[in-house]
């Protein structure tokens, strides 16, 4: 998926297939039949809209265009016929959903359609039967309802279209309407690519830490403040970003006092050539009027890693590039490829609305959203999981934001007078999320803290208490850590891990004895965990019975090869017996 | 006290165990992953697991070269092809010269050729050889002005010095008025390349099941017209036209725009005309869009002035009298409601309802399963959805949780049949009428059908994967009757439609799948044959199969007749369905294909 996102195929250009059937085999006449795009197809549906007595066609598509309608083309007339019946329920359902019609033929052959409501992948083709009747004339038409109710119906000749009402044994002719096509084949042109764009953000985004530098290389203070500030990054060897700073200089009286800008050169940071030295001639040459200074690589990944956790498609940071904060820091808009003086004004009056606003705005098309989507934080939610793996720190902050969010949602409700529902539980998770970072990132105090918030919200959540417990005995908070799974025992006496995370503790704590029956109980409840036989190597060890010590840690070294830890205390355990045996 | 006490050593080995420990509480879900991947990265052409592999890249290159060959005007200069033939080359003739004509109508004339033993003398010879037997290939097809061909290489073994393939092979010729295609399977042989030649050489071709059809009116049975129907709407330049990868770097996958394009079309007449109008479902962010129809076949786009211009990422939709008045109700499935809309007339559709019903929903079927006179509502979900998570910002397709095993996954998201108890009421009644049963697959696409001709419509799930369901409708409960039926199918079922294929009066059944060309050479050889058990072997190569067609032996089971009706190659299948598409009364079948065409040359 990491492939697709960065813009390579996946069984891509591959043509849709179609089988003509004849006697019951088929033969491939995909390329024939004139239905084998090789768009990424997904839905289909068939239905005579011309009225021309034959099945046309509309395909909906993942890649432009979106849709195609394919127009079937039978040569009309001839010896070819068809009949078009539409079905009615009177005692069924209206819709007729599940009716079957039989056509007996003149030849004695008979086909056999249902009305559907759903077929194929995300289609409803029409119910409106279409039946081709190849030369033959009809003999009979027979109908079982939903529910099996038989009903034959007379009055049907091919080339005609009938509605066949449940109970009256006769169709009743559907008169042809005249109409004036205004159809031609007419294949549809996608656009070109481009990655232009500027995007307004759906809701404005808390910024991850920016480091830029001066020219001289000292820290880069970004301004923040009463204005929109526009960040733009930029190259010596970059024609249109160097026409573009062109444009904000001529346009400073217009945009001064408006907004602030700040121009970073990102010369010196790729393969490309240029050097900040460049970019600072240039400036001067323009005679820039707003502030400027030069990007680094941790920034730049920063705001890599923001595009790919907002976006499904990555695409590649190309000067220019814009970012539009909004006077409470927040990104608000982002800009990839030059971006003219009135749509940066645009861009920055847009600060001034209300966050409600954004989302509208940042949509090209106006609709209706049946459940307004970002709500209750979770885009600060989703940033975090996007940071976690390269910025941990950053991962922490957004979730902070979200539970922020999560604050005003509550104290909004509250003042409202609505529900509460699912707001704990979405704090829960939170902070979860929050404490095991924090102690990944060796934050243990800022992790025990959280956690305490976990275990008030939910005092007998287990996996919380195992994990402070975890942390506060890596803080050397013994006896808190121990209280903790006193508690985490009393909730699930049969966790067998909570037993072995027990035992390791009381060794920390040097009661190598009570830690030996925590790790007993481990492997009562599951011989054969690597954890809880190193944990009693070390215990039996302490307690001075170096052989079955000893076998324990063989066992834990049989279970998992590659834990080092065990494979030193047995090294240690070694000595140990070596020595004693000398001394005896 | 115990001279173990060394407080160093144990206090780190103790302390060693918190980051492990912490990082398995906390990230329970995706130990479920190891497994998936093991055998996904099997079907993974770029992870060269295999030595053949490698071969198939490069024999890969040299079918294509000879494909644009064929694109070439003619006549081809023999030339052209001897970098890529070893000199003693040899192959059967292109053109046979006895052919039997299978079909023959006012559209198209079919024939077919098996191989008879052609004697060496008739073979061609060399490159100057095979560009004569081009030459007579093509010259059949007088006045063509357009090729296109593809050569696709589907199964590989290595020889005594060398490697076999099968390779499936299909040209279509255009002309003015006219078209042909040609379909035949070559079975290649080849030599290793020599050092440092980064090309082996195909040293013989026997050639076999040709197919050729002949278009008789038109060079295509279908024209595109879409630009003359929809080219005067509003979305037409704007949300019809770029693909979903322009919306994708635009528009946030956290209001719902993703990248997989799932998004359906619903035909009915909305506005009660007598003429038939479409609903059109899009990503998170665009609107769903109705398209109603003129008399002179255009349209108008009206979604946003008759209430449906939804921007929730829709996936299906359904035109439906949900409430027997006369007039088409719509139901739209969106990532996080369903939601319910009623025709109000001239006033446009009203929202009676919204609910949620299954998480990553995707296809919808609607049948009166209880016989009581209205619509109830089947709804496929897929994944199960991340834990506590609730909402848009939760993707399609990225479910949190993978599937496992992954030739028979059944940790996905529930279906749900909803009831439909009047006045755009719906309950949900999953479990009790039985579909609870095997319900945690990761379910495509479902379609109702009377199989067993006993007046309840019994209902087909088909399941990304491994084995899809056969519901039987017993007077209202359901039973999954698909294993005695012999329709489990465990493949990546993508989608389900009924028909009557062969005219013998039942309802026969047809499931795409995924044809996997990787997967077909990958799991025949024998170096995963030694990495696998027999079992998965034959499940995992019956997985890269295609397409399914199951012809119903009317005594409650079904016979798989895929490759002697020879319809299994739908590629990466999406939607497929019956048609009569020549209006002879046999129902043709149609496949979407394509999972991510990307501007680059490769393919993963």
């Amino acid at each position: 998926m990491r492939m697709v996102r960065d813009g390579l195929s996946w069984s891509g250009h591959e043509r849709n297939c179609a089988f003509l059937n004849h006697g019951g085999t088929f033969t491939a006449i995909s390329g024939v039949s004139g239905l084998d795009f090789d768009d990424d197809g997904r839905s289909q549906v068939f239905v005579d809209w011309d009225g021309d007595g034959d099945l046309d066609c509309w395909n909906a598509n993942r890649t432009g265009p979106r849709l195609r309608f394919l127009r079937n083309d039978l040569p009309a007339g001839g010896a070819r016929g068809f009949c078009s019946l539409e079905l009615r329920g009177t005692r069924s359902n209206r819709d007729a959903i599940g009716a079957r019609v039989e056509l007996e033929l003149e030849d004695g052959s008979r086909s056999v359609q249902s009305v559907q409501a759903g077929s194929g992948f995300l289609s409803q083709s029409s119910r409106i039967l279409h039946f081709g009747l190849g030369a033959e004339g009809i003999r009979a038409v027979r109908v079982r309802w939903p529910g099996g109710e038989r009903e034959a119906f007379s009055g049907v000749s091919p080339g005609g279209r009938y509605l066949l009402v449940e109970g009256t044994g006769r169709a009743q002719v559907r008169a042809a309407r005249p109409r004036a096509l205004a159809l031609a084949p007419s294949p549809p042109e996608p656009p070109r690519a481009s990655d232009a764009a500027r995007i307004v953000l759906p809701l404005p985004v808390e910024l991850p830490r920016l480091e830029a530098r001066t020219f001289d290389g000292d820290p880069l203070e970004i301004p923040q403040g009463k204005r929109p500030l526009l960040i733009n990054f930029w190259a010596s060897w970059c024609a249109p970003c160097v026409a573009e700073l062109g444009s904000f200089t001529r346009a400073q009286d217009q945009l001064q006092g408006r907004l602030d800008i700040l121009a970073l050169s990102v010369d010196g940071l790729g393969a490309d050539a240029g050097e900040p030295a460049d970019a600072q001639r240039i400036l001067e040459g323009l005679d820039f009027p707003f502030a400027t200074g030069v990007a680094t690589v941790d920034l730049l990944e920063r705001l890599e890693v923001l595009q790919e956790t907002l976006f499904d498609r990555r695409v590649p940071f190309v000067v220019p590039f814009s970012l539009l904060i909004d006077p409470d820091s927040r990104l608000a808009v982002i800009v990839r490829g030059p971006l003219a003086v009135e749509a940066l004004l645009e861009s920055a009056s847009l600060c001034a609305e209300p966050d409600g606003e954004r989302l509208a705005r940042s949509l090209p098309f106006p609709g209706s959203w049946a459940l307004e989507p970002l709500q209750n934080g979770g885009l600060s939610q989703a940033l975090s999981e996007g940071f976690r793996e390269r910025f941990p720190d950053e991962a922490a902050r957004y979730l902070l934001a979200a539970l922020e969010e999560m604050e005003s949602e509550k104290a909004r409700r509250t003042s409202e007078g609505e529900s509460l529902r699912g707001l704990s539980a979405r704090e829960l998770s939170l902070r979860s999320d929050l404490a095991g970072l924090y102690s990944g990132m060796g934050e243990l105090a800022r992790s025990v803290e959280q956690y305490e918030r976990v275990i008030d919200l939910q005092p007998l959540n287990p996996k919380a208490l195992k994990n402070q417990g975890l942390v506060l005995a890596s803080l050397g908070d013994f006896e808190r850590a121990a209280l903790n799974f006193e508690r985490v025992l009393r909730i699930d006496e049969r966790d067998p891990s909570a037993h072995s995370a027990y035992g390791n503790l009381l060794l920390l704590m040097r009661k190598p004895e009570r830690a030996r029956q925590r790790f007993a109980r481990a492997l009562e409840l599951d011989p054969d965990t690597a954890d809880a036989h190193a944990g009693m190597g070390r215990a039996l060890g302490a307690l001075g019975r170096y052989a079955p010590a000893r076998a324990a840690f063989l066992r834990a070294l049989e279970l998992d090869p590659g834990d080092e830890a065990t494979r030193a205390s047995l090294a240690t355990l070694e000595r140990l017996q070596q020595r004693a045996k000398e001394r005896r | 006290m115990s001279p173990l006490y060394p407080r160093p050593l144990l206090l780190c080995a103790a302390l060693s165990l918190l980051p492990g420990f912490l990082d398995a509480q906390d990230q329970g879900a995706s130990s479920t992953q190891g497994l998936a991947s093991e055998l996904t990265d099997k079907f993974d052409p770029s992870k060269d697991t295999f030595e053949t592999e490698v071969l198939n890249e490069r024999a890969g290159n040299v079918l294509k070269e000879i494909a644009h060959g064929f694109e070439l005007p003619h006549p081809i200069d023999g030339d052209r092809f001897r970098a890529f033939l070893d000199p003693g080359f040899r192959c059967d003739p292109l053109v046979r010269s006895e052919v039997e004509v299978v079909f023959e109508d006012d559209s198209f004339t079919v024939t077919r050729s098996s191989r008879p033993e052609t004697p060496d003398a008739q073979r061609l010879q060399g490159a100057e050889g095979f560009a004569e037997g081009l030459g007579r290939l093509f010259g059949r097809w007088e006045g063509t002005n357009h090729v296109r061909s593809k050569l696709k290489l589907w199964r590989i073994e290595q020889i005594d010095a060398g490697f076999e393939t099968e390779v499936l092979v299909q040209i279509l010729a255009q002309a003015e008025g006219r078209a042909a295609q040609h379909s035949a399977s070559w079975h290649c042989t080849w030599s290793l390349p020599a050092a440092g030649d980064p090309l082996p050489r195909l040293i013989d071709v026997r050639i076999e099941d040709v197919e050729e059809v002949v278009s008789r009116a038109g060079s295509t049975l279908f024209s595109d017209c879409t630009a003359s129907v929809l080219g005067k709407t509003g979305p037409y330049p704007s949300q019809v036209l770029p693909g979903i990868n322009h919306w994708t770097a635009r528009l946030s996958n956290q209001i719902g725009m993703q990248m997989f394009g799932h998004h359906g079309l619903a035909v009915g007449d909305a506005d009660g005309d007598g003429l038939e109008d479409l609903y059109v479902c899009d990503g998170g962010g665009l609107p769903n869009r109705l398209y109603l129809q003129q008399e002179d076949g255009t349209v108008v786009e009206r979604a946003r002035q008759l209430g449906l211009d939804w921007l929730d990422l829709s996936t299906s939709a359904l035109w439906l009298d949900l409430d027997q008045d006369g007039d088409q109700d719509l139901v739209v499935s969106t990532l996080a409601r369903l939601l319910i809309c009623v025709n109000e007339g001239s006033t446009g559709f009203r929202l009676a309802g919204s609910f949620r019903a299954v998480t990553e929903p995707y296809s919808l079927a609607a049948a009166d399963y209880d016989l009581d006179g209205d619509l109830d509502l089947f709804l496929c979900g897929y994944g199960a959805g991340a834990e506590g998570t609730e909402g848009p910002h939760r993707g399609l397709g990225d479910s949190a949780v993978s599937p496992v095993p992954y030739h028979d996954a059944n940790n996905g998201g529930a279906n749900a049949l909803l009831r439909n108890d009047g006045d755009f009421e719906f309950v949900d009644v999953t479990d009790p009428v039985g579909l609870g049963q095997n319900n945690s697959r990761f379910s495509f696409a479902a379609a109702w059908e009377d199989f067993d001709d006993d007046g309840d419509p019994d209902l087909y799930v088909a399941n990304d994967f491994g084995r899809n369901n056969l519901y039987e409708n017993r007077g209202g409960k359901f039973v999954d009757i698909a294993e005695e039926a012999a329709v489990q199918d465990i493949a990546s079922g993508m989608s389900v439609a009924w028909g009557d294929y062969d005219r013998d009066g039942r309802m026969d059944c047809y499931v795409s799948n995924m044809f996997s060309a990787a997967g077909n050479r990958v799991t025949y050889q024998r170096r995963f044959a030694e990495s696998s058990s027999e079992d998965t072997i034959d499940k995992v190569q019956r997985m890269a199969r295609g397409n399914t067609l199951f012809h119903n032996a009317g005594d409650g089971t079904f016979h798989d007749v895929s490759e002697e009706a020879g319809v299994t190659m739908g590629r990466w299948a999406w939607s497929s369905g019956f048609a009569d598409l020549n209006n002879d009364g046999w129902q043709d079948l149609v496949v979407t294909n394509g999972y991510f065409t990307n501007e680059d040359s490769g393919d993963l």
